[in-house]
């Protein structure tokens, strides 16, 4: 399933907030590139992502009053810290996750 | 190469031949070789896709997106999930490995005779050895040049030494390296020798016939007897490939079983006794410049606790996967990120001896359920304890064990010791990825405890054999992509062999 616009959003903000400061950016990647990723990942992969771009976008809302991409650099740092260093297992996949994917795309994004 | 690729197939297409071998891994391009020599009209049948070396991919997203099946994101079911790796390619496996050889050990070797002591005649060493021996001289197997080596490599020999454990540079199958450090994203010199451009190529020079982008749905039978696949290809027509005289699969070790489970072999023995070597890697920073994905992807290895179950070696990386392993998020990790360079990357694989279980689940796909037990924690344990201490001996200033819920970063050395002798026991703890994989249609004269024969026919059907990694009794504690192509070598000259005698069920 595409990303919408809405999703292309908050996931390329996500990436750059779990690993700023690249040039480019792991938001860069191309839609190509996106599509290639989204026939070839296994399925778990492809929702597990999906899934880790929703919640960290919208849990700080919880807490913030404002989503992810809407938040300073520090307060995203504490989320995203907050996530990766959970007592449940479950929530810090969502972090290991955003990790994989933006390291991934930057070294991606470096080379395209 | 390939004389029919899928993706162009829109209708539908009919093949004939002597036998269809499914699968162009490290089984199958070995089965094909071999059959295609003793002057066999061979069709090759696989999933993937070819890789040439023009058209190797500069970064890991690119290369795992062409490559590996689901991204290596296929997960074992269990309470911690495990990413089992696979390669999806034309040479399967071989063309994303670090191209590390050896041959099976003897021990092990031993262990699968006094289990089963008709292992002994249609397994005979002899026969692994010769093969092993041919298959050294052909893919070119030779120790890593320290030359090209790189820092990864040195600082991990370095410890070892210092330590007194046994090491080596690891004989592989890269003729040439320059010490790119991409074998796990494919070679983009050529140099490695991966079975697509060694053993493959040569049963095309002879006449094999290579179908890609194609992936084999079942076998046929008729009254018992293996008489051809059908497949869907890329492009959405079907493939119909009859052999005249049978059907090899080496589709590896999670699809065979569930490929033969699919074509309607009743084996209740189809997908037990899965085995794999469970690997975790460590970080160590140095107060030097590593470059751990530069030089000889793999170049080194320490072979001194193979007693314990335990093998090291150099594991250089992609920077996008490192930077993934690296600690923080956010502006921390951008900082790690910044000082990659001072990282080695090591990493150990357990010869764990838990058992799991291939089927197919109900959306058809294979299911894998295995996990970490308890032996197979307190392995990787001591593993991690021993790589840190090599890093230590090699003069790091920090190692990262990467064990969540002991400490992130450790500068103490006896710190190790404390993990070594008290580990977190919750499987979820632990990062773990499974890349070497056996036994799923163990080979076995008794068909209440094996899928295959000593000679590798299958015990339920006819012209039926299985030529991968699927049919070895246990794990072996190293890699096994020379024995593998060892071993499917001896399983071929079966093949031909009944062929040839005019078996009753050729036609």
């Amino acid at each position: 399933m595409r990303w919408t616009r809405a999703e292309r959003r908050w996931r390329d903000a996500l990436l750059d907030a779990a690993l700023p400061g690249r040039s480019p950016p792991p938001s860069s990647l191309t839609d190509a590139d996106w599509d290639r990723w989204g026939a070839a990942a296994d399925p778990l992969l492809r929702v597990g992502f999906r899934a880790a771009v929703w919640a960290l976008t919208w849990l700080p809302a919880v807490r913030y009053g404002r989503p992810l991409h809407h938040l300073d650099a520090d307060r995203r740092d504490a989320v995203l810290a907050w996530v990766a260093g959970h007592r449940l297992w479950a929530i810090r996949q969502l972090a290991l996750v955003v990790r994989l994917m933006a390291g991934l795309a930057a070294s991606r994004a470096e080379v395209a | 190469m390939i004389h029919l690729d899928g993706r162009e197939v829109r209708s539908a297409a009919q093949l004939a031949c002597d036998v269809v071998v499914v699968g162009s891994g490290p089984g199958g391009s070995a089965a094909a070789a071999i059959l295609a020599e003793a002057g066999l009209d061979v069709v090759v049948v696989e999933e993937g896709l070819p890789y040439p070396t023009a058209e190797v991919a500069p970064d890991a997203w690119a290369a795992m997106a062409r490559t590996y099946r689901g991204m290596a994101a296929t997960m074992t079911r269990a309470r911690s999930p495990i990413p089992v790796v696979q390669g999806r390619a034309v040479g399967g496996a071989s063309v994303i490995n670090g191209a590390i050889s050896w041959r099976l050990p003897r021990d092990v070797w031993d262990r699968w005779v006094n289990e089963d002591r008709a292992l002994a005649d249609g397994l005979p060493w002899e026969a692994i050895e010769r093969e092993t021996d041919a298959v050294v001289a052909r893919l070119g197997i030779a120790p890593t040049d320290p030359a090209i080596a790189g820092r990864n490599n040195a600082l991990l020999a370095a410890g070892a030494e210092a330590l007194g454990l046994e090491h080596r540079p690891i004989a592989r199958n890269a003729t040439g390296c320059q010490g790119s450090g991409r074998c796990l994203q494919g070679c983009p010199n050529g140099a490695k020798q991966s079975l697509d451009r060694t053993l493959l190529a040569d049963a095309v020079g002879r006449g094999t016939r290579v179908v890609c982008a194609t992936r084999v749905d079942r076998i046929t039978l008729d009254r018992g007897r293996a008489t051809g696949v059908v497949a869907q290809a890329d492009g959405g027509g079907r493939v119909e490939v009859a052999a005249r005289c049978g059907v090899v699969v080496a589709a590896g070790v999670v699809h065979t079983p569930v490929l033969l489970e699919r074509s309607g072999l009743a084996d209740p023995q189809l997908g037990l006794h899965f085995r794999a070597h469970p690997g975790a890697s460590l970080l160590a920073r140095y107060d030097e410049p590593v470059r751990c994905w530069t030089g000889a992807t793999q170049g080194h290895e320490v072979i001194g606790l193979r007693d314990r179950r335990l093998k090291f070696e150099a594991l250089g990386v992609d920077r996008g996967l490192l930077a993934s392993r690296l600690p923080g998020i956010g502006r921390a990790l951008a900082a790690e990120v910044d000082r990659m360079d001072a990282y080695s990357s090591w990493g150990v694989a357990v010869r764990a001896r838990t058992r799991g279980r291939v089927h197919r689940g109900w959306t058809g796909r294979p299911v894998v359920r295995y996990g970490l037990d308890e032996e197979a924690i307190r392995d990787l344990a001591a593993g991690i304890a021993w790589l840190g201490r090599m890093a230590f001996a090699a003069g790091a200033v920090e190692v990262l064990p990467g064990v969540a819920g002991f400490d992130l970063r450790v500068t103490d050395p006896r710190r190790l010791d404390a993990l070594e002798a008290d580990p977190p026991l919750d499987p979820r703890a632990w990062s773990v990825v499974v890349t070497h994989l056996f036994g799923t249609c163990r080979m076995s004269s008794d068909p209440a405890k094996g899928v295959v024969r000593p000679d590798f026919r299958a015990h339920r059907a006819e012209g039926l054999w299985v030529l991968d990694a699927s049919v070895f009794p246990t794990n072996t504690g190293v890699n096994p992509q020379t024995s593998i192509v060892a071993i499917a070598r001896v399983g071929a000259r079966n093949v031909a062999a009944r062929v040839a005698a005019g078996v009753p069920w050729t036609r």
